[in-house]
């Protein structure tokens, strides 16, 4: 389903490339853990995967469309959360979020009716759904961002740390959504710090380290070499 | 169009945030009118043209009439130590002369040039001296000559204070709303981490540029608004604050109407820049401080026009902005519209809105420009 074939980025300033020759497929209903250290490259990745920044060299394909050719059939099938409190307007409320977000990625009402109702009853929004974010807790706040990305009903989920600072209630719930979006035929690609996360979740586990993929293996592969140690290719 | 969906986002956002509903609305409507109130009461009639309090050195008659014969509510002091009263602020002014006979040789006139009645006392009778013993005689005749102003006292003092204040204080609302509004809808996009959620999007960077300048611009609009209707209501109850007659009195519905129409180019064009100033900048902070120079700079500009005159205005003005609005400001007050100028002033204003479109345009799809933080 994606496809990317030898990504390179730089940043200006820096002597290090932030991506080196990065090339990797994530199948159709596959979950991708992206796993490295703080500054690895993973955050660099997804927003050349969000369309967000565009890499000096390669390139990445959806469905067999390169992302220069056509980026809103892309941006359309492809629903991100970014790392952070979930980058939601504090003064709007939970649903003008989300219909915010419909609305630029050019949702009709009549979908956005038919999608909005099971999306709330599916993260626990309803009790919230209509106060204003900046009162929410950091769990709420990621549960509407996950929403949020999955209104457009994306093939394809980004999700940057999606528990990172959550409490550990929070936490099961952002797992117990992952492995839902993944029964329903989701494509997932999300990084982690968290092992639990990873190893309950994925189906591979892609290990960047320094800009570049030391590690491409499915979770069972991975287990039976290195049981759950996440730092197997990421030490110096 | 999807720019509009941005626009209606922005202004929910901004509608929310009370601090913006107080600084953008309700303080211009509530501080100008308090602003003029303050200083008119200053120049009310009276204090305009004090009565002197005159010391005449042995209290010579022949000078008490030369002085009662212009300005007859002189009050004359008699003092013991006369450059110590005025030092005091008991007199403003001490005749001293030589005379020979009844002939006056020379004035010498001692005032203190620190105080404003002194000064305003001395500039009088220097004048009045002067005229009455220095100039050419003039050979009374039958020809009466009367001198009437065009325009009334109150219509004049309106005038007055109207086309000194309303180009300053509408381009200083103008660029301060517009302007703020617009770096909070683009530094703070950067700040609170939303602005990578706006861009993965399928929305053009255009669309997001002309979106948010139109919301910023709504700002601005509903600021000038504001301290119009504030002006008009206030000067309606009480007419002093303008001069004498009221705000709509004075201008009528459709120089207002061309007084918004022009401040609305202004508007937009400032929020234009303060979209790419926000955008360029690092925080909603830094951004609030590089917009300060434009600021102040409208402040400038616009009261420099206050000693020009508003008749006789070099038509190089126009392709200045800020300048040129405040000029066309100002012809609406006086109600002198020069149509040429009016034209390059729109095109010179359009133009600079171009510039400043593009560059934000360009600064969002930069890399560098949008992670910096």
């Amino acid at each position: 389903m994606i496809t990317l074939s030898e990504i390179y980025k730089s940043f200006p300033g820096k002597k290090e490339m932030a991506l080196s020759d990065i090339s990797f497929s994530i199948g159709k209903g596959e979950a991708i853990a992206l796993v490295g250290e703080n500054g690895a490259g993973k955050t660099t990745l997804i927003r050349i995967l969000s369309l967000i920044l565009k890499p000096d060299k390669g390139f990445f394909s959806f469905d067999n469309i390169k992302f220069s050719d056509n980026p809103d059939y892309i941006k359309n099938k492809t629903g991100t959360l970014f790392s952070g409190d979930g980058s939601l307007y504090d003064r709007l409320t939970a649903e003008e979020n989300i219909k915010y977000y419909a609305q630029l990625n050019g949702v009709g009402k009549n979908d956005y009716r038919k999608r909005i109702g099971p999306l709330i009853e599916d993260m626990s929004l309803s009790a919230f759904i209509n106060d204003r974010v900046s009162t929410f807790s950091r769990g709420m706040k990621q549960r509407t961002a996950i929403a949020r990305a999955l209104i457009t009903n994306p093939d394809f989920l980004i999700l940057d740390e999606p528990s990172t600072g959550l409490d550990i209630i929070s936490g099961n719930s952002v797992k117990r959504i992952i492995n839902r979006l993944k029964q329903d035929g989701k494509t997932i690609l999300f990084s982690s710090h968290n092992t639990d996360e990873i190893f309950t979740c994925a189906d591979r586990i892609t290990v960047i380290h320094k800009g570049k993929i030391n590690c491409d293996k499915t979770v069972e592969a991975y287990r039976t070499a290195h049981g759950q140690d996440l730092t197997v290719y990421i030490k110096e | 169009m999807k720019l509009l969906i941005i626009l209606k986002k922005e202004l929910t956002d901004q509608i929310r945030d009370k601090r913006t509903i107080i600084a953008a609305v309700l303080m211009p409507a509530l501080i100008v009118p308090m602003l003029l109130l303050l200083t008119t009461q200053n120049i009310s009639g009276d204090e305009a043209h004090p009565a002197s309090r005159v010391i005449i050195i042995n209290n010579d008659s022949g000078i008490k009439e030369i002085i009662l014969r212009t300005y007859s509510d002189t009050q004359f002091i008699t003092s013991g130590s006369p450059r110590d009263a005025i030092i005091r602020g008991e007199a403003d002014i001490l005749v001293d002369f030589t005379k020979s006979g009844d002939s006056y040789n020379s004035f010498t006139l001692y005032y203190d040039s620190a105080g404003k009645s002194s000064m305003l006392a001395y500039l009088k009778f220097y004048d009045l001296f002067d005229s009455s013993f220095n100039r050419s005689e003039i050979i009374s005749g039958n020809v009466k000559i009367t001198s009437l102003t065009i325009r009334s006292e109150k219509e004049g003092k309106t005038l007055l204070t109207l086309s000194m204040l309303l180009p300053v204080l509408l381009m200083v609302f103008a660029a301060s709303s517009a302007m703020s509004g617009a770096v909070d809808m683009s530094a703070g996009e950067k700040e609170r981490a939303t602005i990578e959620t706006l861009l993965s999007c399928s929305i053009s960077h255009r669309a997001i540029i002309l979106g948010k300048v139109l919301a910023s611009s709504s700002i601005g609009f509903a600021s000038i608004l504001s301290l119009l209707a504030g002006l008009v209501i206030s000067s309606h109850f009480y007419p002093a604050i303008t001069g004498g007659l009221s705000l709509l009195e004075f201008c009528g519905y459709k120089n207002l109407c061309l007084t918004l129409f022009i401040i609305s180019i202004a508007i937009i064009m400032f929020s234009s820049a303060g979209i790419a100033i926000g955008l360029y900048a690092k925080s909603v902070k830094e951004g609030s401080i590089l917009i300060l120079p434009v600021i102040i700079l409208s402040s400038a500009l616009s009261s420099g026009l206050i000693a020009a005159d508003p008749f006789n205005v070099n038509r190089l003005f126009s392709m200045v902005p800020i300048l040129n609005i405040s000029h066309l400001i100002r012809s609406a007050v006086y109600n002198n519209f020069e149509p040429v100028f009016l034209m390059i002033s729109i095109l010179t204003s359009v133009v600079f809105t171009s510039v400043f479109l593009i560059t934000g345009t360009l600064l969002l799809k930069k890399e560098s420009v949008i992670f910096r933080s």
